[in-house]
């Protein structure tokens, strides 16, 4: 861990008293989790503030605490900072900005409540018109949170899912294994039992999410698969031209694709893909501008699906 | 002996936090460790106003007491101190999954930040906030994002300390510029980070992707005098905007969102517009658009259960294009 200023380190320093004010002895990873560092760098830390105190002069006020293996011994009551210190505005932005990331609304509940404890006049409302991580999404905290409990617990979740594919709601019985985020979206990795295999769920895709009793079994030895993006070597790939180039035409719009600038303006791209729903979506959402010059199957998809949106356009139009 | 600054900042904190009344300069001068004994009285008190800064930025509140014939300094007990947190379970785990992501996530901006604000509420918990999540990555921004997360960081203080910015600027067409700018706000957008600021030299405010920033710079002169003073009303979030929404111009589009649609709707308005209708929906989204083509794409991408109502043009357009698309595939 990189060292900080002096003044970072009088922080951390300061963050470490009111913990040591309340045991007498505390393990060290206790304390390193506590201020979010490491055991060693708490173990440093303790053994300057060992050598702190409030008056030069009276080396009974030095804060009574040293370091043995693993545990920090408190010998003494420590002087008047053993009370919780007021969030400064930007611990309490870092706050506000973190559980945005979740969803949450600087509005919400947990945000006032949390500002309370912060000096007087931060208003994470305030704070999010100036820095903003992400918008407000109700229920997603609520979604995460409960899943979160679920894994810690071992305890099958089930979840009210839309399908990216069919937009058909199903309810499925999942065992949470992970979550992660990647750009703006949440995703849940689990074993799905109703479809046999371990699937990644879009977390904003969950409706409903409720903890059952029953327990489930975490498979043994294998770390769940977080990564964002899939291995594109293995994927097959389709040739998209697009009448002409622009921003989007981009590996982070097109995830692995290669692009080729034509003489003619053009663009032609060899785009993998995993599932051809979500390629053929998004070639027919170009609205013409793009179409797919091979696997021929993947033509097929496209047309499936810009006819099934022109009968939902027919539909709506015929409602007016 | 040699007291480091970290000690004697800490020192300082101890002293006027146990002191029973206010005490002057002179005798922090001689009660604390780490005030060298034969420092002049110009040179402690630039020392001393450094210390009570750090402090500060730590929250801790030192008062001066001018009572006396003599400026006497205390803890501000109210300002510095806390009680204790109550929070409900739910909100412990939305806090601990918020935190474990954005500390394994290297575009998080603030981290060191969100490690102290979440030391001082565990140690003012009844219980603790705990540490475990089964959330273990993630990478909000995912073009050089430890770059990018520290550049963020650079702005926010910039934003704070209403002080200029000046940056390289790489523009979408690959132009390199340079820019001077009033910086007002930040946001993150599908994996990017952001800048809203007013570029001085276009007289104009400008969004721009902070991962086309470079040497970003900020203005260090007079650091405690600010540069500019934003619009009283700026809320990044009108700068949220989704793609369909930049440009000059724009209408309003109503959309019905039902069955799918309805149910992921916050998701889908991404904050923009205004959503309207019963509980479980269908809804109605008023929303302005400038660009209908792109209005009109991001409509059949998003979709199923998402009707045009109005205007009619941009029902035109999308069903012309998918029957365009039909057409280019058969």
């Amino acid at each position: 861990m990189a060292e900080p200023s002096a003044a970072g380190r009088a922080r951390r320093l300061l963050a470490l008293l009111p913990f040591l004010s309340e045991q007498r002895l505390v393990p060290l990873a206790e304390l390193a989790a506590a201020v979010g560092t490491d055991e060693a760098t708490v173990a440093e830390d303790l053994t300057v503030l060992s050598l702190c105190g409030g008056d030069e002069r009276d080396p009974g006020q030095l804060i009574g605490v040293y370091v043995e293996g693993d545990t920090a011994e408190v010998f003494a009551d420590l002087p008047a900072m053993g009370r919780p210190v007021r969030l400064t505005p930007s611990e309490a932005r870092a706050l506000t900005v973190a559980l945005e990331s979740i969803g949450v609304d600087p509005r919400s509940t947990l945000l006032r409540h949390l500002a309370q404890h912060a000096e007087r006049g931060v208003d994470p409302e305030a704070l999010a018109r100036t820095v903003r991580a992400a918008f407000a999404q109700d229920g997603q905290a609520h979604v995460i949170a409960a899943l979160d409990v679920a894994s810690q617990r071992g305890l099958v979740a089930a979840i009210r899912y839309t399908s990216a594919h069919s937009g058909q709601e199903t309810l499925r019985r999942v065992h949470p294994l992970a979550l992660h985020r990647w750009r703006d979206s949440w995703y849940l990795v689990a074993d799905c039992e109703s479809a046999g295999e371990q699937r990644t769920f879009r977390v904003d895709r969950i409706t409903a999410v409720s903890i059952t009793h029953d327990v489930f079994e975490r498979p043994d030895g294998t770390v769940p698969d977080t990564s964002p993006l899939p291995e594109f070597d293995t994927l097959p790939r389709a040739v998209v031209i697009f009448d002409e180039d622009g921003p989007d035409l981009n590996d982070r719009d097109w995830p692995g694709a290669t692009f080729e600038r034509l003489p003619d303006g053009a663009v032609s791209a060899s785009v993998p893909f995993a599932g051809s729903t979500w390629l053929a979506r998004k070639v027919a959402a170009r609205l013409g501008s793009a179409r797919i010059v091979e696997p021929p199957a993947l033509r097929a998809a496209v047309k499936r699906e810009a006819e099934r949106m022109l009968d939902q356009t027919r539909d709506a139009g015929s409602g007016d | 002996m040699v007291v480091s600054a970290s000690e004697r900042i800490v020192n300082l904190a101890l002293y006027l936090a146990s002191a029973p009344s206010p005490v002057s300069a002179n005798e922090i001068a001689a009660g604390v460790a780490g005030y060298p004994p034969d420092q002049n009285a110009a040179a402690f008190g630039r020392m001393f106003e450094r210390d009570k800064d750090d402090l500060r930025h730590a929250g801790i509140v030192i008062e001066l007491d001018r009572s006396g014939d003599v400026e006497r300094y205390r803890v501000d007990a109210d300002s510095t101190f806390s009680d204790a947190v109550r929070l409900e379970p739910v909100e412990a785990v939305e806090l601990r999954a918020a935190a474990a992501a954005m500390l394994a996530d290297p575009s998080f901006p603030y981290p060191a930040d969100l490690r102290l604000a979440l030391a001082k509420l565990a140690a003012a918990a009844d219980g603790g906030v705990g540490t475990t999540s089964v959330v273990k990555t993630a990478l909000s921004a995912d073009e050089d994002p430890a770059i990018q997360g520290a550049a963020v960081a650079t702005l926010t203080h910039a934003i704070g300390t209403r002080k200029c910015a000046s940056f390289s600027y790489t523009g979408a067409d690959g132009r390199a510029s340079q820019r001077t700018v009033e910086p007002w706000g930040l946001f993150a957008r599908d994996g990017r980070w952001y800048l809203v600021a007013r570029d001085m030299a276009a007289d104009g405010t400008r969004v721009f992707a902070v991962a086309r920033t470079g040497d970003l710079a900020i203005e260090q002169g007079r650091p405690k005098t600010p540069d500019f003073d934003p619009p009283e009303d700026f809320d990044v979030r009108t700068w949220m905007l989704m793609p369909f929404q930049y440009g000059n111009r724009t209408t309003e589009a109503t959309l019905r969102l039902s069955g799918p649609a309805a149910r992921r709707a916050t998701a889908l308005v991404a904050g923009q517009g205004k959503l309207s209708g019963p509980a479980e929906g269908p809804f109605l989204w008023r929303v302005p658009f400038a660009d209908e083509t792109l209005l009109a794409r991001w409509i059949a991408a998003n979709g199923p259960g998402i009707e045009v109502v109005s205007p009619s043009s941009l029902r035109d357009t999308l069903a012309a294009g998918l029957r365009a698309a039909v057409s280019l595939h058969g």
